[in-house]
């Protein structure tokens, strides 16, 4: 082995036997951690199938309903109606765009976000423009191609009457999460990481949903509102429910071809 | 230092420390983002970049705080201390990019101040599993924060060796804190058991490597007390045949035999609460206190070259005669007088203020050498 | 009221910080150099990098700064080197 070699940095060189160990040291080193990168990538969990098509606007219309949560309720072409919820830019709901009050016939532009057959729309800000009545009930079309509504006359709205009660009284174990994120805009849009995220959006105002797993890890989504069916929001960010395993026991309702969960957020239970 | 600061003082080791730094971390990034959209292509590119840049820092860190111990089992490892304050900065800087995405992804765009929401958007402190975790990276990014923007050598001048040493002892609150971030966030979202394992793993190897070191330590200490130990009654001895020595020199300590300190090395001794270095260098003994004024590297450890004591860690030099660096460099430590009786070195417990010079003791002076 | 806590100590670290960037630039400029000789001729690059932490700890620096004097390095033997001295 030999005299031990002494290492002074602002030398120019290492002495030589160092500078040798040194090399094989730093490239065994890079080498490890490249294969703990690769090791690290592979081992993430799956990402959804979620999609947004963050920067892609399209032209929708259809009647806007503002209560529990913005919706866009559009014809279906073989009859019924189809219900869209609406989203704000960013970690806000829709409400600042469509209003409050009573429904009405619109146009909008925004993007598109999907998975498993729930879309949402991100309405573009600025971007409704109530009409007197229904054009074709255009949707999706990319943005300018779409005809600006051109009036024909008054078309009764759509009949979306909620049908109380009709799913029973029941209760369910799930996770409540904002639905924008979870749809596709963020991945993953569900669990402890996306906590914090999921409770600006639920504060912001985008719908909360219950999501819950069958045995298979098929999801279904229900939207969550209080007793008297009015938005929830609140309260569960006033009670920190969001994003960790809870109990809910409520109505179910539908709305159009949705579900909606009425239930009492204050009997809403942490699973521990 | 003596001489006007630079931003950087540049060298041919430090430009080769950094090239090798920026390649490991542009692959490290690139092999991560590769393979995880190869396997997942449906993944979003800020998670991707948040993961990417989050466990690459984690990574950093771990070999930041190993190069320590590593340097304490082994001197070879030394090169990669010479210029570790640079993987430090390293390891800030991708941590704030980490953070800085996530704070855009989780907080932006809100109802709330992005910098409020981290601290509320989860409040559930009274639960383990549900504990906050982004606060948790929040505390350690200011940690590396302050020592990042502490890294620069006017801050040890400035500061003073120890109190910079303090608040860089705080890495380790910090990767206590990260190690909270990660178990109490992504791991409790992940499945696989790979993340798991790569953080346990780490925590031991951590733990095992400064526990070897803190074993060297003490077998250095135990073998200096022995010296010390046996130093009272063989000075003792000495004075007897001695005495045209003042007084105070039967309060030498001894150190060890003459044959024992090889030559532009230096042997340790503890005084007066703490370590000295005793050199020999050209038949000569000079002792200085141990610890280095730059960043209290063990001068004890270094080498004699040019007639300097050098310290260890980042080369910095002090004359052993009065313990100052030679000029244009204003570094000083404290002196001990050194004499040599019976073919032992002893010294005198009393420090001299920093810089004072002291005759070296020769080693014709006493008895034979070994 | 959690938002209320963090509001504030937000604010209170702003005011820190903004005080911390009133101190660092004469400090930079003029104050640096009078404790540091070797920060006196230090290049514009040196004084841009050590900028953000004089902005984070700048009490630390006050002391020195008023006296004019680098802060001198505390350690057992230091010490007893100095009380020894004064004897």
């Amino acid at each position: 082995m030999g005299e031990p070699e002494f290492y002074v940095g602002y030398l120019p060189r290492a002495p030589r036997r160092l500078a040798r160990f040194v090399r094989a040291l730093v490239i065994a080193l890079v080498a490890t951690s490249v294969v703990f990168a690769a090791l690290m990538a592979g081992s993430q969990g799956a990402f959804s199938n979620g999609a947004f098509e963050f920067g892609v606007e399209r032209d929708f219309t259809g009647w806007i309903e503002t209560e529990p949560y913005p919706m866009l309720v559009v014809e279906r072409p073989g009859g019924g109606w189809s219900t869209y919820l609406l989203s704000g830019v960013g970690k806000h709901g829709a409400e600042s765009e469509v209003g409050s009050g009573s429904g009405y016939w619109a146009s909008l532009r925004g993007s598109l976000i999907y998975r498993d057959g729930q879309t949402m729309i991100e309405v573009s800000r600025g971007s409704v423009v109530p009409q007197v009545g229904p054009d074709s009930g255009s949707f999706g079309e990319p943005a300018g191609d779409a005809g600006s509504g051109s009036a024909s006359g008054a078309k009764p709205q759509p009949d979306l009457s909620r049908i109380e009660g009709v799913g029973g009284e029941r209760t369910f174990v799930g996770e409540i999460v904002d639905s924008k994120c979870f749809l596709g805009v963020m991945k993953p849009g569900a669990t402890k990481p996306h906590r914090a995220c999921a409770t600006r959006c639920i504060s912001g105002g985008v719908p909360p949903v219950l999501l819950v797993r069958d045995g298979d890890g098929v999801a279904t989504y229900l939207l969550l509102v209080d007793e008297t069916g009015a938005s929830v929001g609140r309260q569960l960010v006033d009670r920190a429910l969001i994003a960790e395993p809870v109990r809910v026991h409520g109505k179910l309702d539908q709305l159009g071809d949705r579900w909606v969960l009425r239930a009492d957020p204050s009997r809403i239970e942490r699973i521990e | 230092m003596g001489h006007s600061y630079r931003a950087v003082g540049w060298n041919r080791q430090k430009r080769v420390y950094d090239l090798a730094l920026i390649a490991g971390i542009v692959l490290y990034l690139a092999t991560f983002v590769g393979v995880g959209f190869t396997l997942h292509p449906g993944a979003t590119a800020e998670t991707m970049l948040i993961r990417a840049l989050g466990t690459g820092a984690f990574l950093l860190l771990h070999l930041v705080l190993a190069i320590g111990p590593l340097c304490r089992v082994d001197s070879r490892f030394l090169p990669l201390l010479y210029n570790r304050r640079h993987l430090g900065v390293a390891t800030f800087v991708l941590g704030l990019l980490h953070g800085g995405f996530a704070l855009v992804q989780f907080h932006a765009l809100g109802d709330l101040n992005p910098l409020v929401s981290v601290f509320v958007s989860n409040p559930r402190v009274d639960s383990v599993a549900q504990f906050p975790f982004q606060p948790l990276g929040v505390i350690a990014l200011v940690i590396l924060f302050l020592m990042a923007a502490t890294s620069h050598d006017f801050w040890l001048a400035n500061l003073t060796a120890p109190v910079w040493k303090s608040l860089h002892m705080l890495v380790y609150l910090a990767y206590l804190l990260l190690v909270g971030h990660v178990s109490l966030g992504v791991l409790q979202a992940e499945t696989s058991p790979v993340l798991a394992g790569a953080v346990g793993i780490g925590m031991a190897g951590l733990l095992a490597l400064h526990l070897l070191a803190g074993a060297s330590e003490v077998a250095v200490d135990r073998g200096r007390d022995a010296a010390t130990g046996a130093a009272g009654s063989a000075a003792g001895h000495s004075s007897l045949g001695l005495s045209s020595l003042r007084e105070e020199d039967s309060a030498f300590v001894d150190v060890c035999a003459v044959s024992e300190i090889d030559e532009k090395r230096a042997r340790l001794v503890s005084v007066a609460g703490d370590r000295v270095a005793v050199f020999r260098y050209d038949g000569k003994f000079s002792a200085v206190s141990n610890a280095c004024q730059h960043q209290n590297g063990p001068l004890g450890e270094g080498c004699v070259i040019d007639g300097l004591i050098t310290c260890p860690w980042h080369g910095y030099q002090y004359r052993p005669l009065d313990g100052a660096s030679p000029e244009p460099f204003t570094e000083k430590v404290p002196t001990f007088r050194v004499q040599i009786r019976s073919g032992r070195v002893l010294i005198d417990p009393t420090p001299l203020p920093a810089g004072t010079p002291v005759e070296p003791a020769l080693i014709g002076e006493g008895a034979s050498d070994g | 009221m959690l938002v209320t806590i963090v509001e504030g100590g937000l604010v209170a670290l702003g005011v820190y910080l903004a005080a911390g960037v009133l101190f660092a630039v004469p400090f930079l400029l003029n104050g640096a150099g009078r404790i540091d000789q070797d920060a006196a001729g230090g290049s514009r690059g040196f004084k841009l990098l050590v900028f953000p932490g004089v902005v984070a700890l700048w009490p630390l620096l006050v002391g020195p700064w008023r006296r004019s004097r680098q802060r001198t390095e505390r350690s057992p033997h230091r010490d007893a080197a100095i009380a020894g001295d004064r004897r």
